[in-house]
């Protein structure tokens, strides 16, 4: 038998390097993160000790709340229209057809597309007076000229829809696996069982994709609480603020008012209501496969 | 497989190869703490400037002229992006990259100043190179803070109104002298705009503007300060400051500019692009910065006239902004880099005619004099609001107002919110960001 | 029995409005990106309220050209390249090193090591992304490939999905390998990583994907122009005072050929890959 430390030694030149980038990159600015929220810290460097200012700072910042709103009304406009949206697409990309695999390679093809990208789209097709869908509106004889940046509700609605088909295409992969999965037997019993199409749906079809599905959503809430670029892209936090998430407000308190130490207290806050959603995730996933 | 393997390898290293390239390249463009000489043995010198367009272009011709004029220097001028920009010099001032020269708004020296980012011109040696009795008082004023100049300023850049000539003409409100038809009161200037709708065609539009960001906010401090209104913040000293906004006059002058968008509609929501409405001679009248002269002017088959804002209330108030040179401060000063700055940033006040057909009013009395400023057309149709404008409050939160003052006066223009709870808004936000 | 199934399952009256509705579905999702690509070949300039003119002659490559040649655009696509490269291979080599040293060797607090790993899938790097530029500044790497690449690399998820893949290597292949004496280093290059291809070609590929869209990280750590990744440096054709589509678009479309011929050429791997990592890109 060798002595133990000798066979810890060996371990080390494969785990080294993965530790010193995990250490690092992500576990670190968890650290340092606190450090910040404790200081008056801006781009040049740490200032003054300022204890828990920042904090009750970000209790009394409005501004801080209705960020956090705004986050938190995009996560609950786009996690069910998702689920629903990409159950229906996996479905049709399920057909029996021979145009499945065009089905699902247009679903999925604004996925891989780079933010910047699908944002700029989104921009030029929504101008008003002559972009391409307000043409489109009027090219079917409607007399409209919505305003979609320009209005809040609409400015919700086009942030949700571009979001929609641009990251719908992997929920709809998730749930196409899933479908597949089920067992052709439960189908054929049925079938002889005198079961209808819709009774098959209803008592095979989406039971077997319950699990996948809460999966699914709470992926996609935890998405969703991240969501910055494309709104940035879009519509920069406007009309007036109405769509400006948490994350936008974030760095413009560290790097455009030049805070840091108020960006990294408020980046907490958002710390803490991911990990608990993720710890949730993990929990349900771990259940699941048990 | 295995000639894919040493494709893959011989792809990755030629990657490596020329990220290695790139980068020693990129080291020696940057301006780190180190001299950097041309090839010719210039000193190079880096500077950032915020410009886009027409200013863009001026200003290159400016520093090709001074790298042209003399063998010692050499100036490096990199253009941002203006969204980003204070950020980026923020960030760069932060990580030790900053540019050896930047562009900066009078608004934000406040705010540089108080963190230390900034070489107190006043305690370098400019005896020679500096010439200060040249510049315009008001305009070198702005730039200096507890008795000592920060900056070097270049210009007042006004908004100011560009009227369609051809246009007026044809809804009859040119008068015989070439001055347009407006009686210079609330009224009359809702009047002007009003006529201009009901005489032209339905494909033109009396007002070419935006409904939100800047130019509105811009409009709206114009009437602020034109009903008496003078600040937002107060000034006392760098740090301290109190809100002061009087809320009355400022309800005033945001109802008045809302009109024009909802109660006369003559100002179309949602232009894509009303410097486009403008430029192709779709649209009457334009209010904006002096830089777009330099646009208009070459612009073919367009025929306008430059007015300075009508004072429509009881005092004369224009919004203006300055742009300076400044100096970001670093922890190895080098003395040749530093006089260098300070050379062309004298030289390029002195020039400021090649600044002035970007539309801008230079910063040197002595050039406004000069005959080749004066010969230029248009110029000095508005340079007299240079004696009237006003600036925005001198503090360390000036830029970080602006934001919020807009968002909540965008709301206005929308047609979302009333103006009484913009102004409310607009309390609660501001404090927030003094506190 | 056969015969029943096929004709009970082949029974779906509404069958063809199904297909019908899917075809509809398809093209709607895909019109913005063919729009963009027309877009993209129109004369510059070129502006119209009739939806259809976007899609009729006269086509020009010109745009191409003026961009390829007159902006930064191919410097940055070159950026995206090595960022994301860069960025995919030390990924898949630190993440598989770190993955065969807890699914195949012996040493003590493995299990404690493994679970400091797991921790990491439950941190958002959204939100710890203000220290880590303070980190990386105070490294001296802000405005550089290594402050973009480097804080990227450390992909737990990797390690997760790569262990539970050399799990399953047979145990037998393992053990004559170590009694005829094979080093460890050689057992995990010769035999368990080959072994592994699927696993790291789907890490791979998203690791690529996201690397080439990453917007957040780029956006707050460079700051030189020469060193844009195409999400960043895109916004910067479409400026305050502009409508101007086509070269917007034109930028749009060049940042984007790349991935969608590399999405047409593996789009079963990546099929594949989402549904067995059920990782996001």
């Amino acid at each position: 038998m060798k002595k133990p430390w000798k066979q810890d030694l060996k371990a080390v030149p494969f785990l080294l390097p993965f530790f010193i980038a995990y250490f690092t990159f992500t576990i670190l600015p968890i650290f340092k993160g606190l450090e910040m929220s404790l200081y008056d810290w801006n781009l040049v460097g740490k200032l003054d000790f300022v204890g828990l200012a920042n904090y009750t700072e970000m209790v009394m910042d409005n501004r801080f709340w209705r960020t956090l709103g705004n986050t938190t009304l995009f996560v609950i406009l786009t996690t069910p229209t998702m689920v629903i949206l990409a159950l229906v697409l996996a479905l049709l990309a399920n057909l029996n057809t021979k145009l499945k695999t065009f089905f699902r390679s247009s679903f999925f093809l604004p996925s891989i597309l780079s933010v910047s990208v699908i944002s700029f789209l989104a921009i030029f097709m929504l101008q008003p007076y002559n972009g391409f869908i307000n043409n489109i509106i009027q090219s079917f004889g409607i007399e409209a000229e919505p305003f979609w940046m320009a209005d809040p509700v609409l400015a919700w609605v086009s942030i949700v829809v571009v979001t929609l088909w641009w990251t719908v295409g992997f929920n709809m992969i998730l749930f196409l696996a899933s479908l597949q999965d089920i067992p052709e037997a439960l189908y054929e019993a049925s079938e002889i069982d005198g079961a209808t199409r819709w009774e098959q749906f209803k008592y095979i079809t989406l039971p077997q994709l319950t699990p996948i599905s809460k999966v699914i959503l709470l992926l996609q809430v935890l998405a969703s609480y991240k969501v910055f670029a494309q709104i940035l892209l879009i519509t920069g936090g406007g009309p007036g603020g109405a769509t400006r998430p948490l994350i936008q407000y974030i760095y413009e308190a560290g790097f455009t008012q030049n805070n840091l130490g108020y960006a990294a207290t408020m980046s907490y806050a958002l710390f803490f209501i991911l990990l608990i959603l993720s710890i949730i995730q993990l929990r349900y996933q771990r259940s699941e496969e048990n | 497989m295995k000639s894919r393997f040493i494709l893959i390898c011989l792809m990755v290293s030629s990657l490596v190869l020329l990220t290695a390239c790139s980068h020693s390249w990129l080291f020696s463009s940057l301006s780190s703490d180190g001299v950097n000489k041309t090839d010719d043995g210039a000193t190079e010198i880096v500077m950032w400037n915020l410009f886009g367009g027409g200013d863009a272009e001026f200003m290159q011709e400016i520093v090709d002229a001074f790298n042209e004029s003399q063998s010692e220097y050499y100036v490096n001028n990199i253009m941002q992006e203006f969204d980003e920009y204070y950020t980026k010099l923020l960030t760069s001032m932060g990580a030790g990259r900053a540019p050896d020269i930047a562009i900066a708004h009078d608004y934000v020296l406040p705010e540089f100043i108080h963190q230390d980012l900034l070489f107190d011109i006043g305690e370098l040696d400019t005896t020679g190179i500096m010439h200060w009795e040249d510049f315009n008082e008001n305009i070198l004023q702005a730039t200096i803070f507890e008795g000592q100049h920060f900056a070097v300023p270049m210009d007042t850049h006004a908004m100011i109104m560009y009227v369609n000539n051809e246009l007026v003409e044809e809804a009859g409100l040119l008068n015989g002298d070439g001055s347009i038809a407006m009686d210079m009161s609330p009224e009359g200037y809702v009047d002007f705009f009003v006529t201009l709708k009901e005489e032209l065609d339905e494909n033109h539009i009396p007002f070419a503007f935006s409904t939100a960001g800047s130019d509105p906010f811009w409009l709206w401090w114009a009437f602020y300060t034109q009903l008496g209104g003078e600040h937002i913040l107060s000034e006392e000293s760098l740090d301290e400051t109190h809100y002061m906004l009087d809320e009355e006059k400022a309800i005033e002058a945001a109802e008045f500019v809302r009109g024009l968008y909802h109660e006369y509609e003559v100002i179309p929501l949602n232009q894509a692009d009303f410097y486009g409405n403008f430029q192709s001679g779709e649209a009457a009248v334009i209010k904006t910065g002096v830089w777009a002269t330099g646009i208009w002017e070459t612009t073919d088959g367009l025929d306008f006239t430059p007015l300075p804002v009508p004072t429509v209330f009881d005092e004369d108030g224009v919004w203006a902004s300055s742009h300076t040179f400044i100096l970001p401060a670093s922890n190895h000063p080098n003395e040749e880099v530093l006089t260098g700055a300070l050379e062309f940033m004298e030289f390029a006040a002195d020039h400021g005619e090649m600044w002035a057909q970007a539309g801008h009013i230079p910063s040197k009395d002595t050039v406004i004099e000069s005959q080749a400023f004066q010969e230029m057309p248009y110029r000095s149709q508005y340079a007299e609001v240079a004696d009237y404008v006003n600036f925005l409050d001198q503090t360390i939160y000036t830029r970080g107002l602006q934001t919020v003052v807009q968002e909540s006066l965008d709301r206005v223009w929308s047609g979302d919110i009333t103006p009484e709870e913009a102004i409310e808004r607009i309390e609660r936000d501001v404090q927030d960001l003094i506190e | 029995m056969s015969n029943s199934k096929l004709l009970l399952r082949n029974r779906d009256p509404y069958r063809g409005l199904k297909v019908a509705i899917g075809v509809l579905v398809s093209i709607l999702f895909i019109v913005p990106i063919i729009w963009m690509l027309f877009v993209s070949i129109k004369p510059n300039g070129f502006a119209t309220s009739n939806p259809l003119d976007w899609f009729a002659p006269p086509f020009t490559i010109a745009n191409y050209i003026d961009l390829i040649w007159n902006s930064m655009i191919l410097q940055w696509v070159l950026n995206s390249f090595i960022v994301g490269i860069l960025t995919t291979v030390i990924t898949l080599i630190i993440t598989s090193l770190a993955a065969f040293a807890i699914s195949q060797m012996k040493f003590r607090f493995k299990r404690f090591i493994f679970i400091f790993f797991l921790l990491g899938l439950m941190i958002p790097g959204e939100a710890t992304i203000i220290p880590l530029y303070e980190i990386v500044k105070a490294m001296n790497m802000i405005d550089t490939y290594e402050g973009l690449i480097l804080p990227m690399v450390a992909s737990p998820i990797g390690v997760i999905i790569l262990k539970s893949f050399f799990d399953g290597v047979p145990k037998e292949v393992v053990e004559s390998a170590r009694i005829d004496g094979c080093s460890y280093f050689k057992l995990y290059y010769k035999i368990v990583l080959p072994l592994a291809k699927p696993a790291l070609a789907a890490i791979g590929i998203f690791t690529f994907i996201g690397s080439w869209n990453n917007f957040l990280w780029p956006y707050l750590s460079i700051l030189s122009e020469t060193l844009y990744t195409l999400p960043v440096g895109l916004p910067v054709f479409n400026s305050a005072y502009s409508q101007a589509y086509v070269l917007p678009m034109t930028a749009n479309a060049i940042a984007s050929l790349p991935v969608i011929v590399a999405f047409l050429l593996f789009e079963k791997q990546i099929v594949k890959g989402i549904s067995f990592t059920g990782i996001k890109g």
